[in-house]
């Protein structure tokens, strides 16, 4: 069952070379919530943390 | 704002393609947000529908009666029609029989599409300090396999 897995990661791909400032360390991240959206099956929704983001990245989702 | 997705029909009148739907968006606090929903139609997609001249009629509250007057004035409105270009990606998918409960015999469930949410603070850029969602969308219904 996808609600107990951990298959996806969000992660930094690639700077963004039009950024100013970029973080030299990427983080790996798991999403905080997982849920099935109630109005509609087909969409599963994930909910980062605030920092979750590198400053300065491209980001992808990754699947397992 | 609500809106609606209007085709022409051969005889040249306007049939129903879809309408707006409010869709809980967890990015903006709880507030609603309107999604195009298209109607079960396959059957007349094939035969009489052209989506190339699909019209998209949007339908303001009376509440923003001013805001045709800014669009005017900021150079939006042309002498009969709005003019504003969008981009607009469309998800099809099965929600019948096997499909309403992901449990379908002929492979796998697809990934169709990410959405992303949060706070932008730019194009497609997001601030990094705060939350961000992202919304996978499938084919068919993920109730089963979540």
């Amino acid at each position: 069952m996808l609600k107990n897995a951990d298959f996806v990661s969000l992660v930094a791909d690639a700077p963004n070379v039009s950024a100013g400032s970029v973080d030299s360390a990427p983080v790996v991240a798991k999403p905080a919530v997982k849920r099935l959206s109630a109005v509609d099956p087909s969409t599963i929704l994930l909910e980062f943390h605030g920092g979750s983001l590198a400053l300065g990245w491209c980001h992808k989702l990754q699947f397992n | 704002m609500t809106f609606t997705l209007l085709y022409e029909k051969k005889d040249r009148t306007l049939g129903l393609l879809g309408r707006s739907h409010p869709v809980g968006s967890a990015a903006h606090g709880g507030r609603f947000t309107q999604r195009l929903k298209l109607l079960d139609r396959e059957g007349e997609l094939a035969e009489d529908v052209d989506v190339d001249g699909a019209i998209l009629r949007l339908r303001f509250p009376a509440s923003s009666i001013h805001l045709f007057d800014i669009m005017r004035q900021e150079g939006h409105l042309g002498d009969v029609e709005i003019c504003h270009s969008f981009s607009l990606s469309i998800r099809a998918e099965l929600r019948n029989g096997e499909n309403e409960s992901g449990l379908d015999m002929f492979g796998p469930s697809r990934l169709v599409r990410v959405r992303w949410d949060g706070t932008e603070v730019g194009n497609g850029l997001y601030d990094y300090s705060s939350r961000v969602y992202a919304s996978l969308e499938f084919d068919r219904s993920m109730k089963g396999a979540f």
